[in-house]
């Protein structure tokens, strides 16, 4: 229940500056129900007029325009009602979508990393707009039967209190079947997105083993498959469709049934007891379906409210995960009061010293622990150890990307903390093993690695010395060339290259490597070789090693295994002093097998 | 395949249950449109002090109505879904039939998440096409139609005023609600799917991103993305609500000029005052009934969009020249021949090969090695004609494969590809899928060879062979390749996921079952070559060199290169 609670709290929150427009919801929800009145008694009165007390059309001239008068005030209000809940839905789903996108954007690169980029993606999009029924419907249809039904019901007591006490005890009807059907379509709803998730399933799974099935002449055996998983979808659709029909079905007999009642209650005052005038009756007549339609109209909105609270409660939870993240893994290097930062990081390459250092992933996910490592300025550092041993999350920590469990990283001597993000990460390049290439043009793409307008001339130079430009000069638009979503179109090696020509863009005084564990292409193999070298003049270097012409050109060897730093040193002195190193360089200094 | 075509003919088979669908609907809106009629000529007659028996009978009919009414908008409702409901599964399986001849050429234009996008998203909002703009409209004239006949019964004025309304209603308030809409859509359209590719961006990029700190910048233009899509969605939805809000008014108004007409007419003597009431309702009745009208354009334009996008799909992608009628000859080995072959997939800006020239005698064993991203897969994929090469030819024992049908190639290969597909079942299902009647003894034994033995016929095999390891799914390949016949073996890094020991083990077994066919192994390690008859080396598309293992590492070319590489690393991934 308190998360219930918790899942509306975003959707109210998010229109709580609104007070005006609630308020005119409620204004014009006043005048519709007046306007309904109005209506209804203008009509019958003129009905009476004309056919009991047989007036002319001239004597009721007046009355007709005031009638049309009304009409119109009632589309108004009901136009109003409307916009208002349109202005509120484009406001409040501003306001969500902001702060998910806020907190995608401000989430550790954990946080960042794990769950699926579709369902965070969707979250974004689809369940934001899910929220749109809530603001757009479901509460101005609330404002108007706040005081519609109400404001009928007194009128029809105070005309004829035998109609006014049917339409009260038959009312509570609606609601009752209305909570009914949202209860079992409910289950029913989610039976039918595990059809629609299999049939989705199914059919990726055989779109992409098709080849397969080709090869083995076999597509006909899936073409079954998808059918049967359609067919499935579509009978768990017409399930909820069968409740929710046979539950409209009722509730139109009770509302169908209760003015039967009513009309008739009427028709025997008027013809047995004589207590009633035509024109009372009419007017009676004319108001009961709308005191009926309003009251199932909010059935209607509450059912898609309903959806759109499930939906916020997905973004809510999206928004909760930062907690948790947070307490875990938060950045090593603080984002908010940049002004207040007292260090300013010198110039020059920075030394770097762990200080007891450790780190796990969740509560029970891997743990790493340094222990305490000094780089010193201009150090070429290298870090091996087998697959899984913590290399990459170590080389995290050492970022600031990760933040240490416990101890401290001190950058030339002052806790990482004290010094800005910006001008932390300012100092440093980081060449990954697959660089994101974003969608842009490849000069574009080589700019992002510095953090100050780049003149044309430092990309294209950058470019060169990263070995691009024969690349380059093959295609059509050169720089411009767009390099799409995810870069595609680029080979693994181009990918890295342009990673290098970030980094000669932005010369760091701080270079990590996440030395790429495959072959690439002889070229790239021989540039990221060269380039390397040439960048590494002057700073700090921290590779994530797999090369053994790396290893062995280190002034240090950081050796990792199972999550623990166990020694560092040179390439000799770690073969002497540390079997498992000098058996890791033997066994593939022989070629071996492999 | 015109978009219209596809929904005409899915409505085809459907055709008993939209019948029935369009009939209750129509009984629906008479049975409302008579129940108000009733019940206004009831009280206006009560005003006479009839006798009680007439009341009876009005009562009765107002009650009767009332039922039916609820009873065929229920039959409407669960005919028009269902028959819904089966024109989309039915679009989905042919959906996917379409696709089967096209792939992979289609993954060229088109991802899979897209695909799926299709199948799914738009098949689903095609349904507002087939319970909204397609017979919705037909049950309404019929209604309306209908209801003027009864109005004219009365007063022939009374009946004109309502078919000018209904003029108003189908054609003057549709047109404009949809002024201006066709752009908002578009619009709106458009910058959803901006924003969620920039949000998807984002994430996929964050960790370079933080770094280099761009997320500030872009967070602000996703903000900014992300306030104009809700503007444009207020203006679509607003444009809606105008339509709506109109059509309510016409209701209103409809009800409004009866009365005035009426009381007119009555004036004048040429109708009586008894029927004014029913009148005035049966107008409102009616319109109200058609209240979906207004909003009938902007769902059209939606599904329209949707079918187009899903023609489209299977339009778009080229399905190549009818498959003629050669075959590979069922005997011997199969020699191979690349002449200048170039391919380039229709969207990419470069070609994905070259200019490549392979002899591959019949029986011969060649590797093919070079980085990810030379073109090693694509050979393989044109060898086996799922891509027709862009220029060259290729020779399958001495035929063009543009001569050649499709499955005679099939027939005769073996294929290990990178990425196999293993349906749900049990890993005999799997095993069979060349022959359904293979003995246990045989899977057995092949599952011994590769190394699989532990391995029960019996065992589950999860979707995609989710259970099962990435060199379990090799294996299970492999002894897949070798049930099946051919004198062909195309392996595509068939052992890459391996311990060296049993990738060793494994590749003897194969060479030794093929030792007397034509053998293409991809190979991602340079180990284990120095057997081979030639291996290719390829670079960025083209063959940078060829020849035996002694020959290449004489050389001491890109190969011997390659293989000092590999032997510098000291520990993958």
């Amino acid at each position: 229940m308190s998360r219930r609670s918790r899942g509306s709290s975003l959707l109210t929150q998010a229109i709580a500056p609104y007070r005006t427009a609630r308020l005119l919801l409620g204004v014009f929800s006043l005048i519709a129900g007046a306007a309904i009145i109005a209506q209804a008694a203008f009509i019958s009165t003129i009905v009476n007029r004309v056919f009991v007390q047989e007036a002319t059309v001239q004597a009721v001239t007046a009355m007709l325009a005031a009638l049309l008068a009304v009409i119109i005030l009632r589309s108004l209000s009901f136009y109003g009602n409307g916009r208002i809940g349109q202005f509120l839905s484009a406001r409040a789903k501003s306001t969500i979508r902001g702060k998910a996108i806020r907190h995608l954007a401000h989430a550790t690169v954990p946080a960042s990393l794990s769950g699926q980029t579709g369902g965070k993606v969707s979250l974004v999009m689809d369940a934001v707009d899910e929220a749109d029924s809530y603001y757009s419907q479901y509460i101005p249809r609330m404002a108007e039967t706040a005081f519609i039904p109400l404001m009928l019901l007194i009128v029809v007591f105070t005309q004829h209190w035998h109609s006014g006490l049917i339409m009260l005890l038959t009312a509570p009807f609606i609601p009752i079947f209305m909570i009914l059907v949202g209860l079992r379509t409910k289950t029913k709803s989610e039976e039918k997105f595990a059809q629609l998730a299999e049939f989705s399933g199914t059919f990726l799974d055989a779109l992409q083993g098709l080849v397969t099935l080709k090869i083995f002449g076999k597509v006909k055996r899936q073409e079954q498959d998808i059918e049967r998983s359609s067919l499935g979808f579509r009978d768990a659709t017409m399930g909820i469709l069968r409740v929710a029909f046979t539950n409209t079905f009722m509730l139109e007999l009770i509302v169908m049934l209760s003015i039967g009642v009513i009309a008739l209650d009427l028709a025997f005052q008027m013809l047995i007891y004589k207590t009633l005038s035509f024109g009372t009756a009419f007017f009676i007549l004319l108001l009961v379906p709308e005191f009926y339609s309003a009251i199932k109209n909010l059935g209607t909105a509450f059912h898609s409210g309903r959806t759109s609270m499930g939906a916020v409660k997905k973004v809510e939870e999206l928004l909760q995960d930062s907690v948790s993240a947070d307490d875990q893994a938060e950045l090593g290097v603080s984002e908010a009061g940049l002004a207040e930062k007292s260090h300013s990081l010198d110039a020059g390459p920075p030394s770097i010293a762990l200080a007891d250092v450790s780190f796990r992933y969740g509560a029970e996910g891997f743990s790493l622990h340094a222990g305490g490592v000094t780089i010193g300025s201009g150090e070429h550092v290298a870090i091996v150890g087998s697959s899984g041993s913590g290399k990459t999350t170590l080389l995290h920590l050492i970022t600031g990307l990760l933040r240490p469990g416990s101890g401290e990283l001190l950058i030339n001597g002052v806790p990482l903390q004290e010094y800005s993000e910006a001008e932390w990460f300012g100092q440093m390049s980081y060449i990954t093993q697959h660089p994101y290439i974003f969608s842009g043009t490849i000069a574009e793409n080589i700019a992002i690695g510095a953090r100050r307008e780049s003149s044309r001339e430092a990309i294209k130079q950058a470019a060169e010395e990263a070995g691009l430009a024969p690349l380059i000069e093959e295609m059509e638009h050169g720089l411009d060339t767009p390099v799409g979503e995810g870069g595609r179109g680029l080979s693994g090696g181009e990918k890295q290259r342009l990673a290098l020509a970030r980094a000669f863009l932005n010369r760091p005084a701080l270079l990590l490597f996440d030395e790429p564990t495959v072959g690439l292409d002889l070229h790239t193999e021989r540039v990221l070789q060269r380039s390397i070298t040439e960048l590494s003049q002057g700073a700090t270097m921290i590779t994530v090693a797999h090369r053994l012409h790396t290893i062995r050109g280190a002034d240090r060897i950081l050796f990792m295994e199972q999550g623990q730093l166990i020694d560092s040193g040179t390439h000799e002195e770690l073969a002497k002093r540390l079997p498992q190193y000098a058996e890791m360089v033997n066994l593939h200094q022989g070629g071996g097998f492999r | 395949m015109s978009e219209w075509s596809v929904m005409a003919r899915a409505m085809l088979h459907e055709r008993k249950d939209i019948l029935i669908a369009i009939l209750c609907g129509f009984i629906a809106g008479i049975g409302g449109v008579g129940l108000f009629a009733a019940s206004g000529y009831m009280i206006s007659q009560a005003a006479f002090l009839p006798p009680l028996y007439t009341l009876i009978v009005l009562t009765s009919l107002v009650k009767i109505l009332g039922i039916i009414r609820a009873a065929s908008r229920y039959g409407e409702r669960l005919f028009s879904h269902r028959a819904t409901f089966s024109m989309l599964s039915r679009l989905r399986t042919s959906f996917f039939a379409k696709l089967a001849p096209l792939t992979p050429r289609i993954f060229n234009k088109q991802r899979s998440g897209d695909l799926l996008a299709r199948i799914v998203g738009d098949v689903e909002s095609l349904q507002h096409y087939f319970l909204r703009v397609a017979y919705p409209p037909v049950i309404l004239v019929l209604v309306f139609l209908a209801t003027i006949v009864f109005a004219a019964a009365f007063s022939i004025w009374v009946a004109l005023l309502l078919v000018l309304a209904m003029l108003a209603a189908a054609i003057l308030l549709p047109s404009l609600a949809l002024l201006g809409q066709r752009e908002v859509y578009r619009q709106v359209r458009l910058q959803r799917a901006a924003l969620s590719t920039e949000v998807t961006e984002l994430l996929y990029g964050y960790r370079d991103l933080k770094v280099y700190g761009q997320l500030e910048m872009r967070e602000e233009q996703l903000q900014l993305a992300s306030d104009e899509l809700a503007r444009s969605q207020q203006k679509a939805a607003g444009n809606l609500l105008v339509g709506q809000s109109a059509h309510a008014f016409l209701t209103h108004a409809v009800s409004w000029g009866v009365l005035a007409l009426g009381a007119y007419l009555i004036t004048q003597g040429e109708l009586a005052g008894v029927f004014l009431a029913m009148l005035v309702l049966v107008a409102q009745t009616m319109f109200e009934e058609a209240a979906g009208v207004a909003n009938l354009p902007s769902y059209k334009l939606d599904s329209e969009h949707a079918a187009r996008r899903l023609a489209e799909t299977v339009d778009e992608v080229d399905a190549g020249p009818p498959q003629p009628s050669g075959t590979l000859a069922t005997e011997g080995p199969v020699a191979i021949s690349l002449r200048d072959v170039t391919y380039q997939p229709d969207e990419a800006w470069r070609p994905t090969l070259r200019g490549v020239n392979l002899e591959i005698p019949a029986g011969s064993k060649t590797a093919i090695v070079g980085p990810s991203g030379a073109g090693k897969t694509t050979i393989l994929e044109l060898i086996l004609k799922l891509h027709l090469p862009t220029h060259g030819e290729i020779r399958l024992n001495g035929i063009a494969t543009t001569e050649l049908h499709e499955e005679s190639i099939w027939a005769h290969s073996r294929v290990v590809l990178q990425h196999n597909h293993f349906f749900r079942g049990a890993i005999r299902d799997n095993l069979q899928m060349s022959d359904a009647s293979l003995s246990d003894e045989v899977m057995e034994s092949v599952l011994s060879q590769v190394k699989l033995a532990a391995k029960g016929l019996n065992d589950p095999v999860f979707e995609k062979g989710e259970n099962l390891s990435d060199g379990e799914k090799q294996r299970l390949a492999l002894a897949r390749a070798i049930l099946k016949g051919g004198r062909l073996w195309l392996l595509d890094e068939p052992t890459s996921s391996l311990d060296a020991v049993t990738e060793q083990q494994v590749n003897d077994v194969v060479n030794t079952i093929g030792q007397d066919d034509t053998m293409i192994w991809i190979r991602h390690r340079l180990a284990g070559l120095e057997t081979m008859d030639q291996i290719i080396v390829l670079e960025q598309g083209q063959v940078v060199e060829a020849g035996t293992y002694d020959e290449l590492m004489a050389r001491r070319g890109y190969f011997y290169e390659m293989k000092q590489i590999e032997r510098e690393v000291v520990e993958g991934g």
